[in-house]
């Protein structure tokens, strides 16, 4: 079953943008995995990821944030999450997303939340 | 036993009693042919003739058989008041009887066994010259086989001297029908009779009139089965050889198949039948026994090994989902006397003999009270030992076996689209079905409707047995015909014997049935995985065969059943998905008293979850050996599963602990929630519902203080009446065909609506609820249930 799954990428000043539409299950999540090691490869590891349009988000798709964000951080980067639409939202909400992730509602305050240094660990 | 165990049985019975009232009305044994003579009687008949010839056939090898003219039957239909063709019935029987020294004779009989010809074949005796023809022998001789009619002949020959001997002949030759003729022949030699019979002459002109109606439908018939039996066998060999590039298991199973076919053919031959060669049809006298006898179980053995290689190229292709059926055959080749096999012999003998009726509806159906359906050549009512022959069935069926054996997994592993699939197998069961007997001479729809309720009959015995009731079930078939066929033609003892031998086999299956070995489902099945020995796979197949051992392995993680904690009900169900999941549920009992609850899900399919969903198990009963403490538990358990390494797999887990409050009535439940769904609380008196969402960190994300921090214990206090339900995402993310979620709304009212019962009734109500929902739509996920009700004050 082909799943609609798209990801928009660009630069939004200092950070990168990576805009998500549609689907994110198992099947589309190795396309998603593959757009954060590019962006890290390419040394870009201010990621924002915009999720207006995200419709669903399985566990394999939540798994993809999981297994960069210690490197990302490591290497004194971040991933931030932005506009995730509410029916999406409890998903990342159930599993405690909120307390591992700086989750904003634009790409704007995502911005600010970068400005505001590199987040706390805590 | 299963309700389906007691269906089928009552469905034969009711197929029996259809049987008993439809055969003696329908069958063109019992309408047309009526044979009152058993093959005692037809070799009585024989002798008594031949020793008013001077033979003595009595200790002779004899042979009985019979046989059927369908042109004959025809013009009976045709011109049913002519009475020259109303005194030869369509069907003859043949009493052949062969001495040593090479002499022969032939005596036929009608069904009723009146002598319609005899003839002594023997190469030494020869006319001789100075021979008369004998009037008076003449005369006597017309008398004997035309009886009352004897006035209506003339003479047409006198005296002829040919090789044989002095020939003469005798014509009814009738003035108000051209065309039919009535004629009787004897020829002597040396003032002994060799040959004497009545036949009626038909000429070609009212002979082809009515075989042309036939032929339609037969020749149809024919190139249909020729191209289903071809085709059918092509694919099995093509099937089972292209199978040796991936596993040689097959061969085992296929050998003993065959073996198994080849031991129920030599029974069936216990009669001695094989040492005469009788059941080709012939007698051949001066082949020895023993030749006789290797022919024949020569010629048997290479239809058994047809079987064997039809069942082994079904099973080098079976998908895993159909295993199930399968698992009492690979108890058969095993060797193992399971009850499985035993439940299958008798369920499928049962369901046989009631599927018998099955022609006799179609055709009453289709054609009316004034049908007639022939299904077996009549020979069968001569055997040497009538019940034995129904084994061979198992050998000689081959054609209809095959549909479940091999063509049924041809389709699945081989055509896709599931409609396609369907309509392949019911177009082609259903042309096979019918072909196969063919009871219906006139008529192809009557036949294919025949085949279609006859496929139908087998679709549902199938789907409640295995294919080793597919392989019994046409045992049961002919025996309940066969029993009919002897009690209609008064043949007690042959129809006893048959019975006999049908209630002989269903005693022994259920014999097995109930003192049988007890199997292992996931042990049969680990069976039918190849050994390692046994495979030259790809590595795809290989990874998907180690998934069904994971996932079986899996399955018997989970507990047999629920605790039993006083005041309390429990019940808890996983269903799994397809692909390995890793959906876990389990209990723990902590020392004091307390009772621990958890459902985790952890996050992907494939080996990965499944290890981790056994590294959870094992974490969880390590724990408790500890004090209750939640927060520690799943704190240890987090630490645990973020050095297993792997961050994109995590787990989510509702970590729930019941306990006895020193001082009061109640019980008081405390959770923890690691990402995991919240659970859902029912409460009583109201009936209000609420889902409990203290905050909390999916397993494995992060093995930092943030993980404690985040984790906070939610603690509440049960009253009697009240609910508990602990789910994974499978239940509230179920999805119907148009990918609508099933969601905690729907949840909630099921449980309200169900709120009374006790936590069996719930959790029954909340599967069907979520079943229904999703309909045909396939499970993408696991589906686990854990409802904890208070039923009472715990004690």
């Amino acid at each position: 079953m082909a799943t609609h799954f798209q990801i928009e990428r660009r630069d939004e000043g200092e950070l990168r943008l990576l805009a998500l539409d549609g689907y994110l299950d198992a099947h589309t999540a190795p396309s998603f995995e593959n757009a954060i090691e590019e962006e890290m490869r390419s040394g870009k590891i201010r990621l924002v990821v915009e999720c207006s349009k995200l419709t669903y988000i399985s566990s394999a798709g939540l798994g993809v944030f999981m297994s960069f964000i210690e490197e990302i951080r490591e290497a004194g980067g971040d991933i931030k999450l932005a506009g995730i639409p509410p029916k999406v939202y409890q998903v990342f909400e159930v599993l405690g997303f909120p307390a591992l992730f700086d989750i904003v509602e634009t790409t704007e305050a995502a911005a600010a939340k970068f400005a505001e240094g590199g987040r706390r660990e805590d | 036993m299963r309700a389906s165990s007691w269906a089928i049985p009552l469905l034969g019975a009711v197929g029996i009693g259809v049987l008993a009232w439809l055969y003696p009305r329908h069958d063109n044994l019992a309408v047309e042919w009526k044979p009152r003579i058993s093959r005692s009687e037809a070799k009585e008949k024989a002798r008594d003739l031949a020793r008013v010839y001077g033979v003595d056939i009595a200790e002779w090898t004899t042979a009985v058989t019979a046989s059927s003219d369908e042109t004959r039957a025809a013009l009976r239909r045709q011109f049913p008041n002519d009475p020259v063709l109303m005194s030869f019935n369509s069907m003859e029987v043949k009493v052949l009887a062969a001495a040593p020294d090479g002499v022969q004779v032939q005596v036929k009989l009608t069904p009723e066994g009146r002598a319609l010809s005899y003839s002594r074949q023997d190469r030494r005796t020869a006319a001789r010259r100075d021979e008369q023809e004998d009037e008076r022998l003449g005369q006597r001789e017309l008398e004997r086989y035309t009886g009352a009619e004897s006035g209506q002949f003339r003479k047409a020959t006198s005296g002829a001297r040919t090789q044989e001997g002095i020939r003469s002949a005798w014509e009814w030759v009738r003035t108000e029908r051209q065309g039919i003729l009535g004629r009787f022949e004897v020829v002597t030699s040396g003032g002994q009779v060799v040959r004497a019979g009545y036949d009626a002459e038909v000429s070609e002109r009212l002979v082809g009139r009515s075989r042309a109606q036939k032929q339609d439908v037969q020749v149809t018939a024919v190139v249909v089965m020729v191209v289903i039996l071809l085709g059918g066998g092509i694919l099995a060999i093509w099937t089972f050889f292209a199978g040796l590039t991936r596993r040689k298991d097959h061969i085992r199973f296929g050998a003993r198949t065959a073996a198994a076919a080849a031991a129920a053919l030599v029974l069936s031959h216990l009669d001695g039948s094989a040492m005469s060669g009788a059941q080709f049809g012939q007698l051949a006298a001066e082949t020895p026994w023993w030749l006789a006898a290797i022919q024949t179980l020569l010629m048997g053995a290479l239809i058994a090994t047809s079987t064997g290689g039809m069942f082994a190229a079904g099973y080098v292709i079976l998908p895993a989902g159909e295993r199930a059926r399968w698992s009492a055959m690979r108890l058969l080749t095993l060797g193992r006397p399971a009850r499985a096999i035993g439940r299958e012999v008798l369920l499928g003998i049962v369901a046989g003999c009631g599927l018998a009726a099955l022609p006799y509806v179609a055709g009453r159906l289709a054609l009316g009270p004034g049908m007639v359906a022939e299904l077996y050549s009549p020979s069968f009512l001569f055997q040497r030992a009538p019940g034995l022959e129904l084994l061979r069935v198992l050998v000689t069926g081959v054609g209809s076996t095959g549909l479940f054996a091999f063509f049924l997994p041809w389709t699945l592993a081989t055509i896709t689209n599931r409609w396609g699939r369907r309509l392949a197998f019911a177009v082609t069961g259903t042309a096979l079905l019918a072909g196969l007997l063919l009871p219906f001479p006139n008529s192809a729809g009557t036949n294919l409707l025949y085949g279609a309720l006859m496929l139908a009959g087998c679709w549902m015995l199938y789907q409640r047995t295995g294919v080793v009731a597919m392989w019994v079930v046409w045992v049961g078939f002919r025996g309940a015909i066969h029993t009919a066929a002897f009690l209609t033609s008064g043949m007690a003892a042959e129809a006893w014997q048959t019975a006999g031998m049908l209630g002989g086999l269903g005693v022994a299956a259920a014999a097995l049935w109930a003192f049988g070995v007890r199997h292992d489902e996931a042990e049969v099945a680990a069976a039918m995985e190849p050994q390692e020995r046994d495979i030259a796979r790809s590595d795809r197949e290989r990874l998907l065969a180690e998934f069904s051992v994971a996932r079986r392995a899996q399955e018997r993680l989970l507990p047999e059943s629920p605790p039993r904690i006083p005041g309390c009900s429990l019940a808890a169900a996983c269903v799994p998905a397809r692909e390995v999941g890793g959906d876990l549920y389990d209990f723990v009992a902590f020392p004091g008293g307390t009772w621990g609850f958890c459902v985790a899900d952890v996050s992907g399919k494939g080996v990965q979850a499944a290890l981790y969903m056994t590294l959870t198990k094992g974490m969880l009963s390590a724990a408790s050996h500890r004090a209750p403490d939640l927060k520690a538990i799943a704190t240890r358990i987090n630490r645990n599963v973020v050095e297993a390494g792997h961050k994109r797999t995590f787990v989510t887990m509702s970590l729930g602990t019941l306990s006895m409050e020193q001082d009061g009535d109640g019980c008081v439940f405390r959770h923890v929630r690691a990402g995991h769904n919240p659970p859902l609380l029912y409460r009583a008196p109201g009936g209000e519902v609420s889902y409990l969402q203290p905050r909390g960190i999916g397993l494995g994300f992060t093995a930092g203080p943030v993980f404690e921090r985040n984790l906070d214990v939610a603690e509440v206090r049960l009253k009697p009446g009240d609910v508990l339900v602990l789910y994974s995402d499978g239940l509230t993310e179920c999805m119907n065909a148009s990918k609508e979620q099933f969601g905690e709304e729907r949840l909630s009212e099921v449980v309200v609506r169900a709120a009374a019962k006790d936590a069996e009734g719930i959790k029954a109500e909340i599967l069907t609820a979520a079943q229904e929902f999703r309909g045909a739509a396939d499970p993408h996920d696991d589906l686990t249930v854990v409802v904890l009700r208070v039923d009472g004050p715990m004690t």
